[in-house]
C-alpha cells in the first residue's frame, strides 16, 4: 500500500506534460516548416514592395540605406570602391554578373545613379533589387 | 545466499528479483521538453514569415546606342507622380492612371524605351513604373536620373 501511493505523483506529473509536449512539439514544426531565415541587412533598410515571382540570385549583394551609403558584406564602401569591385568580380563575363540590391524603397533614384554609373562602366546591363512579397 | 539460490534457479523460475532488475526505467520527459522548447524559442526568434522575390531591371548603358540608330523613346517619370511620354505630359491625380495610359501608348511602339525618373522620385515608384511596364509586355531599361531643371524644360 505504501509502494502504490509513492508512485502514483510520479507518473501522473509526466503523464500531465504530454499535452504540452504535443503543442509545443507542433509549435516547432510549424515554425520549421512555414518560416525562413534571412541574413540581417546592414543598415535599417526597409525594403520596397512587389509582386515579383523571381527568386534573389546574390552573386554581388549590395545594400544602399535610405541616404545612399553603400555596404558589401557588411562594409561601407564607396562609389570608387565599387567600381573597383564590379570590375574585379565580373571575370566570369560582364553581362554574366548578378548584382543584387538591396535597397531602401525610400532611396531617391539619384543615390542610384553612382552604381548604375559603375555597372555600365563594367558593362553589367543587368540588376537585381530584392523586394518583399506584397500580401494581397 | 538466497541471490545466489535465485540466479541458479533454472528456466521458468517465478522470482521477481531478476525481472525486476531487467525491468527499463522510463525515460524522464524534462530533458526532451527542455531541449523542444530551446528549438523553439531558436526558430520562433529567427524564422521570417516575409517572403523576399527580386525584380531583375536592366540598365541603360551610356553611350550605348551609335550615332546612326534613332534616338530613344524615353519616359520620364516626375517625382509629382506624373509621366511624360514623347514630350507630352500626362498628368493625372493617380501614378498608375497615367502609367497604364502611358503604357497603352507605348505598347503600340514596339520598340525599347528608356526609363528615366527624376531626382528624387523614390526607388519604390521607380520599381512599380517598371514592373507596370512589365506587365504590359513592354521591353524597358533603366536609365540615370535627371535633374528636376531637365524634366522641367522637358515640358
Amino acid at each position: 500500500m505504501e509502494l502504490i501511493r509513492s508512485k502514483k505523483p510520479n507518473s501522473n506529473s509526466d503523464d500531465n506534460l504530454i499535452p504540452l509536449i504535443n503543442i509545443v512539439f507542433l509549435l516547432l514544426i510549424f515554425f520549421m516548416v512555414a518560416g525562413q531565415m534571412q541574413k540581417p541587412l546592414a543598415t535599417d533598410i526597409t525594403l520596397p514592395v512587389s509582386q515579383a515571382k523571381e527568386s534573389a540570385s546574390a552573386e554581388l549583394p549590395l545594400e544602399i540605406s535610405v541616404n545612399g551609403d553603400m555596404y558589401l558584406h557588411g562594409e561601407k564602401i564607396s562609389a570608387a570602391d565599387l567600381q573597383t569591385i564590379i570590375t574585379r568580380t565580373a571575370t566570369t563575363g560582364p553581362s554574366q554578373l548578378q548584382v543584387l540590391i538591396k535597397a531602401d524603397k525610400d532611396m531617391t533614384a539619384e543615390k542610384l545613379d553612382p552604381l548604375l554609373r559603375a555597372l555600365n562602366n563594367a558593362s553589367v546591363t543587368r540588376i537585381q533589387f530584392l523586394t518583399e512579397e506584397s500580401i494581397r | 545466499m538466497s541471490s545466489l539460490i535465485s540466479l541458479n534457479a533454472g528456466p521458468g523460475s517465478t522470482d521477481t528479483r531478476l525481472t525486476g532488475a531487467r525491468r527499463k526505467r522510463p525515460i524522464g520527459l524534462t530533458a526532451l521538453i527542455d531541449v523542444v522548447f530551446i528549438l523553439l524559442m531558436f526558430f520562433m526568434l529567427t524564422s521570417s514569415f516575409i517572403h523576399q522575390k527580386a525584380i531583375t531591371v536592366d540598365s541603360a548603358a551610356a553611350g550605348q546606342s551609335g550615332a546612326d540608330t534613332p534616338p530613344p523613346a524615353i519616359l520620364l517619370l516626375r517625382t509629382d507622380l506624373s509621366v511624360i511620354w514623347s514630350a507630352d505630359e500626362q498628368t493625372a491625380p493617380a501614378f498608375y492612371e497615367s502609367l497604364q495610359a502611358a503604357t497603352a501608348d507605348i505598347a503600340q511602339t514596339e520598340e525599347t524605351i528608356v526609363l528615366m525618373p527624376e531626382a528624387g522620385l523614390p526607388l519604390q515608384n521607380v520599381l512599380n513604373a517598371w514592373q507596370g511596364l512589365q506587365d504590359a509586355g513592354i521591353n524597358a531599361v533603366l536609365a540615370e536620373s535627371v535633374s528636376k531643371e531637365v524634366a522641367d524644360s522637358w515640358n
